[in-house]
């Protein structure tokens, strides 16, 4: 019998259908992954299992019995729980007392911690999920917050667990230990939802998987019968280049060029200790770590943002280490921000609006103060279509676009300025696949077109299909340099989380030999 | 969940409004006009504008408010009274008034003046009254109702000056020969306070030593508590004040520091609840007098048209309001030199300068 | 998705049209309704006391014209409340822009009596407009270098102009005699009631002109707005002000100086709190004193929001504030309503309007949260 199943469930949101009808099951001591591009409704249906929201239609059954299920503390007593993508702890609180939380054992009035803590222990121990009862939450990182969620599921006695896109802040290291833990899970007859849009991940820890596309469930397959290309067509509905193919590199002269770079965070505390880098033309350089680790503060040195405390950022021979960020763009550095709603994009402004958004003061866009409105409206026109942004006007505002489409202007406007450097952090975040075939043919693009790239980001997979060169940044300090190809994404995540030392001094001098070497 | 707490907010906020505006308005409703008398009916309708203090302002508003009122019910005239909310009210108010037939119409406070003035022009057949308007040239349907505020003051100074120097008044008289006088605005108005207060107080207690603060405005009470304090600092014992507001925080300074309090323009012994125990009497401006008398002028067909007026002691325009709490420990030889005070002002004895 | 996205925008501009038309008229019904509650309840003649108001504020040429007379500062400082919120200003402090505003008109228009009209007006207007840019650009500074908070700053100001103009009028700039005022400006400097433009002849052939006490200042007031709507729309200064207003951080991204915008933008909204202050003295009082300001600058704010910070939209926002002004003396007059109930119908109507806007807030976020949930 099915612990928990799912029959014709159907979420409208006023002009969207986010759940068309749909039915699935989940057995004892099974994983399921349900996959599906940003939007397709995951989250949703699992939301309405969890009592976030109520369906507009459908049944819900719960070990056989037909249930509506009111709120999270129903789902809860039910044996249904979940771990959100935003973790819902208490920051200065310990382990302890976020999973008691709401649960707490009380005797005569009194919270009984020792219990509690016992009890804690006592879980953890099962299910291989180390983690110390006593440290408060804001000294853990990630991966260890994502386990206290996961115990304070199971201490409230869930027999069902719902992950939602679990992997999605996690180190690979990280990822693996996370993969471990779920087994035991179902070892011990417990149930796994497993929400995700990677397709790796998918293959390698789900028993049944169930692909979702517009609100509908368009098909189930398990990891043995299908590959990674298949599913992607099924998920995004047609074919997929999930590794875009990658021209040999033509080298041209050095364009950024940054040395003995030192910059503060905004707690004043030194983030990056010492960089130096270049970058070529014709090259893509990665920058890959773990999120913190300095990369943030080194992207917004080069393109103005962040006055560096020393060192010197060269641009073509030219010094701009202390040029603003309009005489930054001026010079020809495009960026592609890591967090597109904060500053990417200005949300309220129509995507015309934000296609001239660093340009508005040059012709053909404005001259002496006053905008031509002809002008933008050709360029948004053209870019819309060049870039392929979805949406039927560029008098639209960017709010209402989807996360991939208004990725899409953010490529747009930073590409189709035509820049001698592309700084790209975390461009492909959030995305779907589909999107992110597009952005990294962008990315390589502007590459073969004899562009200077430097790339930073979180995901391996997005290195080593882009990189040419690939920098490991550790504590403020790039740690080791590999040529395309060269690590194994292991050897990749041994260095990044400290595994080379971080006395490993910062390799000097070697700019100019860095281009040599591969290929 | 949203939409229907949205409902029973506003279902909330809509008893809200009612619950705190209805008893507010039922109260409203008590200050409406009385019913007219059975008078012999005549057929002049006066009419008033408020200046932005309103009606409740327990000065120059209700003052003016309580002599049209006065004149309703002896007279039998109908009355109106317009609320002023802005500035800009003041000429639209006028002009509606004149045009719906009122005459004559009081404007109250010096801020209409202007308009007083342009206003007359339109209507010539209208009569108006501007209550402290001073017209360089008043217009034959026009009257200036002023008031000699330096008589009155003349007697809270020699009040002032005779009780500085007698402790079985109160224990908040001191050994000092110091009084105090706080004023609104530096304006030749209020001048007129300031002079007549010290010429009194000279008159009695020719060394006394008179301390004058201005507060620059009429409405800040704190400066007014601050200025006190400082005037009692300096061992003032009795402090008048000429300055609207500005009075209402002296008065809690007294009440905070010790010292004894003149009061100015209405009663205020009756007009600020608690201030008995420092208001030794209050210099009145009989503005309800002068409003009656111009009505009751203008009903008898001898409308004062052309003139500026002044309401003296003689008028009785300006007068002492009693001691109340005081008036057993207020010696004798006070209010008989108050009274002579009262006479020779009134025969002419003595002229009260207008100026320091 | 995407299918569903696309067809969003056209549905929301339909949605937009009707909520924007639509929903103000509502809440004036609504508030008419609760305002004849409040009449009814308190024993007075609604029916006769909106009549009244009615004919008070639009009954009559002469009844437009003090609508119109009363809109004219509002417009002006709802259009300097509305442009510092585009530029994600509180310009709070709009009175005391407004005090120095009037301030250097009614100086300059004593200074310059002797020049003709068409040089003595543009320097009175650009001088206020000096004088009142002056007055928040200390507060701009603060806000830019050190983040000092507008709201305090501006609002400080307030009170520095407002007790610097009580001291003028009663010291060095007092005309002689008993009031504490400045000189009258002179007769070119002051402007013109608008129905004094025209022959008698013409009046009386067109008595719909008759305008009573609205002066010129209305006409600058328009022009201003619909140069600020331009400003917003057309030119780079409107352009990074929205943006800094939207997504400071964004706006840094894309290369504008998050400060300077700040300033530039709060010394333009002081400039036109500085008009309004300008427009009351050339066209109402023609001098200074005192309280010559009903507390506009804070009314401006309303007639922002209400305006839901639209240039053009002030100006019906500015209207609507001066009908309730202007209607509120025959109220008093033909249907016996005191002042204090007249305030409260108006705190309702302002409420309600201002309450409209919050609503449709709300309805716009959950739109935006159904996306997400989507999304």
């Amino acid at each position: 019998m099915s612990v928990l199943e799912l029959r014709e469930i159907t979420k409208v949101f006023p002009g969207v259908v986010a759940n068309d009808h749909v039915s699935l099951s989940l057995e004892e001591g099974e994983i399921i992954a349900l996959l599906g591009e940003n939007g397709a409704g995951k989250t949703t249906l699992m939301n309405v299992v969890y009592g976030l929201l109520s369906c507009d239609g459908g049944e819900l059954l719960v070990d056989g019995r037909p249930v509506k299920i009111k709120s999270p503390r129903h789902a809860i007593d039910l044996g249904i729980g979940m771990v959100h993508q935003h973790f819902m702890l208490v920051q200065p609180l310990t382990v302890t007392e976020n999973i008691v939380l709401g649960h707490e054992p009380a005797r005569f009035g009194v919270i009984d911690f020792a219990t509690a803590r016992k009890k804690v222990l006592e879980i953890s121990a099962r299910y291989g999920l180390k983690v110390d009862p006593d440290s408060r939450i804001m000294d853990l990182s990630v991966g260890m917050q994502q386990r206290v969620e996961i115990l304070k599921a199971l201490y409230q006695g869930a027999r069902i667990l719902i992950l939602d896109e679990p992997t999605a802040v996690l180190t690979p290291q990280e990822v693996r230990e996370l993969f471990a833990v779920v087994r035991s899970l179902v070892n011990e007859g417990l149930s796994v939802v497993f929400i995700t849009h990677k397709l790796e991940e998918v293959m390698a820890v789900a028993d049944r998987i169930l692909v979702m596309r517009d609100g509908r469930l368009v098909g189930e397959t398990r990891p043995s019968d299908t590959d990674t290309v298949g599913l992607a067509r099924m998920m995004v509905g047609r074919d997929v280049v999930l590794r875009v193919e990658k021209a040999p590199r033509a080298c041209g002269d050095t364009v950024l060029e940054v040395d003995g770079l030192h910059v503060k965070d905004d707690r004043g505390l030194e983030a990056v200790r010492g960089v130096a880098l270049s970058v070529r033309g014709g090259e893509i350089v990665a920058i890959a770590g773990v999120d913190g680790n300095g990369q943030r503060e080194i992207v917004e040195s080069i393109v103005g943002l962040r006055k560096p405390t020393s060192g010197t950022i060269r641009l073509k021979g030219e010094d701009i280490t202390h040029a603003s960020a309009r005489s930054s763009i001026e010079a020809g550095v495009s960026h592609i921000p890591e967090d597109r709603h904060r500053r990417g994009l200005i949300l309220e402004f129509t995507i015309a609006e934000n296609l001239m958004l660093g340009d508005h003061r040059l012709a053909p866009y404005s001259t002496r103060g006053l905008m031509r409105p002809t002008a933008v409206t050709a360029m948004a026109k053209r870019r819309i279509v060049d870039y392929d942004v979805r949406t039927p006007s560029e008098r639209v505002l960017a709010s209402a676009l989807s996360g991939g489409n208004q990725q899409k202007v953010v490529v747009a406007r930073e590409i189709g300025r035509d820049p001698e450097l592309l700084v790209a952090a975390q461009p492909t975040r959030g995305l779907d696949v589909g999107a992110i075939e597009f952005v990294h043919r962008q990315i390589l693009k502007e590459r073969d077109s004899g562009k200077a790239v430097l790339l930073v980001s979180l995901e391996l997979e997005e290195i080593s299909a882009l990189a040419d060169r690939i920098l490991v940044i550790y504590e403020g300090r790039i740690v080791k340099e590999f040529a395309a190809g060269e690590a194994d994404d292991e050897t990749l995540g041994f260095y990044m989380t400290g595994g080379g030392g971080s006395k490993l001094a910062p390799e000097t001098g070697a700019t100019g030999a860095r281009g040599e070497g591969e290929r | 969940m949203n939409r229907k707490w949205s409902k029973v907010l506003a279902v909330a906020l809509a008893l809200t409004l009612l619950v705190a505006f209805v008893p507010g308005c039922a109260s409203e409703q008590e200050t409406g006009e009385p019913t007219p008398a059975e008078k012999p009916a005549t057929s002049v309708k006066a009419a008033m504008v408020t200046d932005v203090g309103g009606l409740g302002d327990k000065s120059f508003n209700d003052l003016s408010y309580e002599g049209l009122k006065r004149a309703q019910s002896e007279l039998g005239v109908e009355i109106k009274v317009l609320e002023s909310k802005e500035i800009t009210d003041y000429e639209s108010n006028i002009d509606q008034l004149a045009s719906a037939g009122y005459s004559p119409i009081f404007a109250v406070g010096f801020l209409m003046t202007d308009t007083v003035s342009k206003v007359s022009t339109m209507y010539p057949d209208v009569n108006f009254a501007g209550v402290d308007e001073f017209f360089a040239e008043p217009p034959a349907n026009v009257v200036g109702l002023n008031f000699k505020e330096q008589e009155g003051s003349y007697l809270a100074g020699v009040v002032a000056g005779l009780a500085t120097k007698d402790k079985t008044i109160s224990d908040k008289i001191n050994d000092d020969n110091v009084i105090g006088f706080v004023g609104g605005m530096d304006v030749p108005l209020i001048k007129k306070f300031e002079a007549g207060f010290v010429a009194g107080a000279k008159s009695v207690n020719p060394d006394v030593q008179v301390i004058s603060l201005y507060a620059g405005n009429f409405t800040d009470q704190a400066k007014g508590k601050e200025l006190g304090y400082s005037l009692i600092e300096k061992k003032a014992d009795v402090i008048y004040a000429a300055a609207g507001a500005v009075g209402l925080g002296t008065i809690e300074a007294c009440k905070d520091k010790g010292a004894l309090f003149i009061g100015v323009d209405a009663d205020q012994y009756n007009t600020v609840p608690g201030s008995g125990d420092v208001m030794l009497t209050s210099m009145m401006k009989r503005v309800d007098i002068a409003v009656f008398e111009t009505v009751k002028a203008a009903v008898n067909g001898s409308f004062p048209g052309g003139q500026i007026q002044y309401f003296g002691l003689k008028e009785g325009g300006v007068d002492l309001a009693p001691f109340h709490d005081f008036e057993s420990k207020v010696p004798q030889t006070i209010k008989d030199a108050v009274e002579k005070a009262r006479q020779d002002i009134i025969s002419g004895a003595v002229t009260v300068p207008e100026t320091l | 998705m995407s299918e569903t996205h696309e067809a969003l925008p056209e549905q929301r501009r339909w949605m937009g049209v009707v909520q924007q038309i639509g929903a103000p008229v509502i809440s004036v019904i609504i508030a008419i309704g609760i305002g004849s509650v409040i009449m009814w309840v308190s024993g007075y003649d609604a029916g006769a006391a909106f009549a009244a108001l009615f004919k008070g504020s639009f009954g009559s040429p002469k009844a437009f014209g003090d609508t119109l007379l009363r809109a004219t500062p509002l417009i002006f400082t709802g259009l300097a409340v509305a442009y510092g919120f585009s530029a994600g200003l509180f310009n709070i402090g709009a009175e005391g822009q407004l005090f120095m505003g009037g301030l250097a008109a009614a100086y300059l228009g004593v200074q310059l009596a002797a020049q003709p009209w068409y040089a003595a007006v543009p320097v009175l207007l650009l001088g206020a407009m000096a004088a009142g840019a002056a007055w928040a650009f200390v507060p701009a500074v603060l806000k830019a270098r050190i983040g000092a908070h507008e709201v305090i700053t501006t609002m400080m100001f307030t009170y520095i102009g407002k007790y610097l103009v009580s001291w003028l009028v009663v010291g060095p700039l007092k005309a002689p005699g008993q009031i504490p005022q400045t000189v009258t400006i002179g007769t070119s400097a002051q402007l013109p009631r608008i129905q004094t433009l025209f022959s008698e002849a013409t009046l009386e052939a067109l008595p719909f002109l008759r305008f009573g006490r609205a002066h010129m200042g209305i006409v600058v007031a328009i022009l201003f707005a619909v140069i600020m709507w331009a400003i917003l729309k057309y030119t780079t200064l409107g352009y990074e002000a929205r943006a800094v207003g939207f997504n400071p951080t964004a706006a840094e991204t894309g290369g504008i100086s998050v400060s300077s915008t700040i300033i530039k933008a709060l010394c333009i909204s002081g400039a036109l709190a500085g008009l309004s202050g300008a427009v009351e003295v050339m066209g109402v009082h023609y001098k200074i004193f005192d309280q010559f300001s009903s507390g506009f600058g804070f009314t401006g704010i309303a007639v922002a929001l209400v305006a839901k910070k639209n240039p053009l939209g002030v100006i019906p926002a500015a209207l609507l504030f001066g009908a309730l002004s202007a209607g509120s003396g025959l109220m008093q007059l033909e249907a016996d309503v005191p002042q204090k109930i007249i305030s409260i119908i108006q705190a309702v109507v302002i409420f309600l309007i201002a309450a409209e806007s919050v609503i449709q807030w709300f309805i716009k976020r959950r739109q935006k949260e159904a996306l997400s949930h989507a999304g």
